[in-house]
């Protein structure tokens, strides 16, 4: 079933990536949380590459480790033991222990954290049931040194048969030593494994059947299998005997005493209250001025720069304009506005992980995400999604399996953001007058509503297994985050974003432009029709009446739905176009009169089309806009995140639930109004 | 409790050594608990109760927290 290997295959050439098809290939494993990807950042660099192993869903990143000689390196995602528990740890034991002894790694690097010594062991010792060659890193030597305990690598390599290296990636030590001992490694035989036993079997349970008496065939695999488990047992007791010594004076540590108030049944859920207004803060008043301010450089200077400069070629006004200014660099220009936002969530998600909060989040909100059928830690995407859909796409990336960042990848666009409030405040303000901010809570609550329900729709036919796990979760200690790491892995994923969601959000921004240029009715030059008489009025005009069960079957607004697309921000000024008006001025609000012409037109447009009942129309088309579809940024960071086929579907997904949601609400609400 | 007398975890008092007795629960689940340390005759203490119910247990060096079912399904003794 796996459709690659590790490294080169033994009938031939290697997979992509990496140092090159005849470079040694040597694995990263060890448990989450011990510091492997950072040591694995340390020893790579940048010649780093990141994605989903070919075939599957779990992410895997290779890269370069000039340790004397090219290597290498797969970092592979954490796994506490080889039992195949999870897709990751599947992953790992599939590739690193079943494969035919020449498509393993040439040495597996175990990471293990010594101040949890006992915990990381119990990988190690299963890894030297086979025949590998094993090399352990022990990394967090400043955390077991905070609580009086010392490791000591020349007895612990006794213990275990393969050698012990101390290392400490955030400061850059040990990576040498771990170069050398890999390298040495790589050159001998392959070491004897630890256990004669025949091959583990893959099942083996550790229940109170122990206690019962009596023969049977499968308490004989189940012997067999406790039998290991005692022994692996046995085998680390002795080894962290031998290793550690422990200052029994050391101080109840800072971490202890914080983990105290922060999980606390009441401190606990305040003190993440806090944290989540800090992230949506961040994301929206912090980010916003820097996101204005290159919008304003790239629609300012740089658009007349070059509109200038296509003049003095006398190429001024023409299509090869249009296309470079209104096409390319506008869509250029709207992908580099995200870059501040993003680099920020960024930076927020490595300082909350980094840090260990974002475990003790994890729990605090457990209790009620499970309630209401949505993974602990998807909490955080989903505030960040009311700021901006396409940092929360990103942020996804904190939970723990595959599953959990598709379902909560495909639910953040229901979660309302800024964008859409522009549009809410100014249809509410027309309509509803005084009402208008509850109009627009309302809408809040709606899109609250969306996400637990297209949730629990989600789960109950795709996914019904899901949230059968129960929580149980390592609580890493507390750490100072390291600056520079967090810089490092901010760049990486912000260059990644750029990279891949330039070209989504270009071609449509392109696409749009090149629509509303063509004519559609004879005569008229490229660029010169208005809206109404391009292909893009003329396809909104086509498609208009599938809107007319939600009562608001005006191509213009339907045109404003399309623009919307795009860039939900561009949504009011693209409105003012189709009816040739002025944009209303910003932060216009209160009655008709305030709004201006835009208003008015509006206005008269959903009287005609709900056939006297605007108020409910009104409505639907806002719940219609709440869900219909993301912008095109979000759906590039989707792509990004959980491939484009997930993508087609939340898109079919919202559209299919936008319409219906807006028909009920335009055909129940006009019994009313 | 009395010397001798299980309870789960849930029930057990903070901050004094424990020793599992029993885990319920299924063979995928007893697997994860057992790669995390907790295994029969392992020593754990209770340390926290958590937001939602839960408990923060302390096993050597390491801590985990458990949801409050969870809790609920492992059976321990005083030492």
């Amino acid at each position: 079933m796996r459709a690659a290997t590790v490294g080169a295959t033994c009938h031939g050439s290697s997979s992509d990536a990496g140092a090159g098809s005849g470079a040694p290939v040597v694995a990263l494993v060890g448990a989450p949380n011990v510091g492997k990807s950072t040591l694995f950042n340390a020893l790579t660099g940048a010649r780093v590459t990141m994605g989903n192993w070919p075939g599957t869903t779990v992410a895997v990143s290779r890269g370069t480790w000039r340790a004397g000689r090219e290597l290498t390196l797969i970092d592979f995602p954490g796994a506490y033991s080889l039992d195949p528990l999870s897709p990751d740890e599947a992953l790992t034991r599939g590739l690193v222990v079943d494969a035919p002894a020449c498509e393993r790694p040439e040495v597996t690097v175990a990471v293990v954290d010594a101040s949890q010594l006992a915990r990381g062991l119990y990988l190690v010792t299963q890894l030297r049931e086979h025949d590998l060659r094993v090399v352990v890193a022990l990394t967090m030597g400043d955390v077991a040194t905070s609580r009086g305990i010392t490791v000591d690598p020349a007895l612990l390599a006794q213990e275990l048969g393969a050698p012990v290296v101390t290392v400490d990636p955030r400061r850059q030590r040990g990576l040498d030593e771990l170069a050398r001992v890999v390298v040495d490694s790589a050159a001998r035989d392959v070491p004897s494994p630890r256990l004669l036993a025949p091959h583990p079997s893959a099942a083996h349970p550790l229940s109170p059947h122990q206690f019962r008496e009596g023969p049977t065939a499968s308490q004989g695999v189940e012997d067999d299998a406790l039998a290991r488990e005692d022994e692996r047992f046995a085998t680390i007791d002795r080894a962290v005997t031998a290793s550690i010594t422990r200052d029994p004076s050391a101080a109840r540590t800072l971490s202890d005493r914080v983990d105290r108030w922060v999980t606390a049944p009441v401190a606990g859920p305040l003190i993440f209250m806090g944290v989540m207004w800090l992230v949506f803060q961040v994301t929206t008043t912090v980010a916003a001025p820097l996101q204005a301010a290159l919008g304003s450089v790239v629609s300012g200077p740089l658009t007349s720069t070059l509109r200038s400069a296509f003049g003095s070629v006398g190429l001024g006004g023409t299509w090869a304009e249009g296309l470079v200014v209104d096409g390319l660099v506008a869509g250029v220009g709207m992908v580099l506005t995200f870059a501040p936002l993003m680099a920020l969530m960024f930076v927020l998600l490595a300082l909350l992980e980094d840090s260990g909060y974002l475990a003790r989040a994890a729990v605090v909100t457990d209790r009620l995400m499970r309630s209401i059928g949505l993974p602990g830690r998807a909490f955080l995407p989903l505030v960040v999604g009311f700021g901006c859909n396409v940092p929360a796409i990103s942020a996804t990336r904190i939970l723990p399996t595959a599953r959990e960042r598709l379902l909560t990848s495909l639910l953040i666009p229901f979660t309302s953001c800024s964008a859409r409030l522009t549009v809410y405040t100014l249809v509410a303000s027309v309509f509803f007058g005084p009402w208008a901010g509850t109009v627009v809570f309302v809408m809040y609550l709606v899109s609250i509503g969306f996400v637990i329900g297209v949730g629990a729709l989600l789960r109950t036919t795709l996914w019904r297994t899901f949230g059968a796990d129960p929580l149980l979760m390592d609580l890493p200690a507390f750490h100072r985050p390291t600056l520079r790491l967090i810089a490092g892995v901010t760049w990486q994923r912000l260059s990644g974003f750029l990279r891949t969601a330039s070209g989504i959000i270009v071609a449509a921004v392109t696409v749009v432009w090149l629509l509303q240029s063509i004519p559609a009715v004879g005569g008229l030059g490229f660029g010169e029709a208005p809206v109404a008489d391009s292909v893009y009025g003329r396809l909104a005009q086509a498609v208009a009446p599938i809107f007319g069960p939600a009562g608001f079957a005006t191509w213009q607004t339907v045109s404003a739905l399309v623009v919307g697309f795009v860039a939900k921000e561009a949504v009011i000024s693209s409105w003012a176009q189709t009816y040739a008006v002025a944009d209303p001025a910003p932060g216009a609000t209160g009655a008709t009169g305030a709004t201006g012409a835009l208003g008015d037109q509006i206005v008269h447009a959903f009287n005609a089309s709900s056939g006297g009942h605007p108020l409910p129309a009104v409505l639907a088309f806002l719940v219609f806009l709440l869900a219909y579809t993301p912008c095109v940024a979000t759906l590039a960071a989707q792509r990004r995140e959980i491939g484009v086929r997930w993508t087609a579907f939340g898109v079919g997904l919202q559209l299919v639930v936008a319409w219906l949601a807006a028909v009920v609400v335009f055909q129940v609400g006009r019994w009313w109004w | 409790m009395t010397t001798s007398a299980a309870c789960s975890v849930l029930e057990a008092p903070l901050n004094i050594a424990l020793t599992l007795v029993e885990a319920q629960g299924s063979p995928g689940l007893l697997r994860r608990l057992a790669a995390l340390g907790i295994r029969r005759g392992h020593r754990l203490e209770v340390v926290l109760a958590t937001a939602g119910g839960g408990r923060v247990v302390s096993l050597g060096d390491s801590r985990l927290a458990l949801g409050r079912d969870l809790a609920a399904a492992l059976m321990v003794q005083p030492r």
